[in-house]
């Protein structure tokens, strides 16, 4: 097998990485209208939702690729192939959650939204890294040289971590996680909360062993902005067993 | 919903990728615009989306569209390369 894996598809000569973004996008997307809570949103709010979504992921996903090297972005600010390439799923994730809250205040929706989203971004996101593991080297996401026995020369005789493929493997223990506590009665967004903590942390722990630059202390950029999610999404959780002031009333009564 | 929106929406993202099509077929002897056409769509996407004015769907679809296409315009999660 050599990297990157093309795919041919009649005259044409695909892009692994290509092929596998689209599907992840369009069936995240069919996966998100088959699963959403009909009930919790209705559909024209709901596509506005996706409209945040989608214009969040994009900014965001593109502005923390940019501040992986600062120096080399505002050394290249005048060239737009190099502001056109690259991004971070991180990024993506931490732009759509806060496309998604513009959005839901411009609409006027006050509900949480997040649930919906968890199993179809699992399932987008592991289509999405098959498509990065099969680009290879040059899609900088694999892992540092390693003696392990998950190890892959990916064409350079080197033997590295396919942290894409433990990515994906991690993103379906979490799917797992998260469909044992279906029946438990947690608040509402939980489950996306319970889905973003744990993403960010596997992130936080993975790039260790990716050879990009650490320019923030031992932290790349990524690793910083999962830091910035966590306690976000820490704050979050530490608040569900928190009784509302009305609860409290009840059970001063 | 209404059956017209959720017609709009496809609708919206249909005009975006007639678009780009149109785009790339007119500067493929000149320059290579798929490379950059997450930026340039914006001299489409911004009057498509005013269409919707009258039909909402049809501004969510071309949002959509755009976004989706900023976002695979880089292609790999680091580095371009679009065809071989």
């Amino acid at each position: 097998m050599t990297f990157p894996f093309y795919l041919h598809l009649g005259p044409l000569t695909i892009h692994p990485h290509l092929l596998f973004e689209s599907l992840a996008y369009f069936i995240g997307f069919r996966v998100y209208l088959w699963t959403r809570n009909k009930e919790r949103i209705p559909m024209q709010q709901g596509m506005w939702v996706i409209v945040g979504a989608t214009l969040g992921a994009a900014f965001g996903s593109k502005l923390l690729a940019w501040l992986e090297s600062p120096a080399l972005t505002l050394a290249h600010w005048n060239d737009p192939f190099y502001l056109m390439g690259g991004k971070t799923i991180v990024g993506g994730l931490l732009g759509g959650l806060i496309g998604v809250e513009l959005m839901k205040k411009i609409i006027g929706w006050t509900r949480s939204t997040g649930d919906d989203f968890a199993l179809p971004l699992i399932v987008g996101m592991s289509l999405g890294r098959i498509g990065c593991f099969l680009t290879g080297l040059d899609d900088h996401t694999h892992g540092s040289p390693t003696t392990w026995i998950t190890g892959i020369d990916f064409g350079d005789g080197v033997l590295r971590h396919p942290t894409q493929l433990y990515e994906i493997a991690f993103l379906w223990l979490l799917a797992g996680g998260l469909l044992l506590l279906r029946h438990r009665p947690l608040p509402e967004g939980a489950r996306f909360q319970l889905f973003m903590f744990g993403y960010l942390l596997f992130r936080l722990c993975a790039d260790f062993i990716k050879p990009t630059p650490h320019e923030y202390w031992i932290f790349n950029n990524i690793q910083l902005a999962a830091l910035a999610g966590l306690l976000y999404y820490g704050r979050l959780i530490s608040r569900w067993r928190r009784p509302t002031p009305a609860e409290k009333e009840t059970v001063h009564a | 919903m209404k059956k017209e929106q959720r017609n709009g929406i496809w609708i919206g993202i249909g005009l975006v990728l007639l678009c780009h099509a149109i785009l790339i077929i007119a500067m493929l002897e000149m320059f290579p615009i798929y490379l950059l056409i997450g930026f340039v769509q914006v001299v489409y996407v911004v009057p498509i989306c005013l269409l919707g004015l009258k039909n909402v769907g049809i501004a969510q679809g071309a949002l959509i569209a755009g976004g989706v296409t900023f976002l695979l315009n880089s292609v790999a999660c680091f580095g371009m390369g679009v065809f071989s």
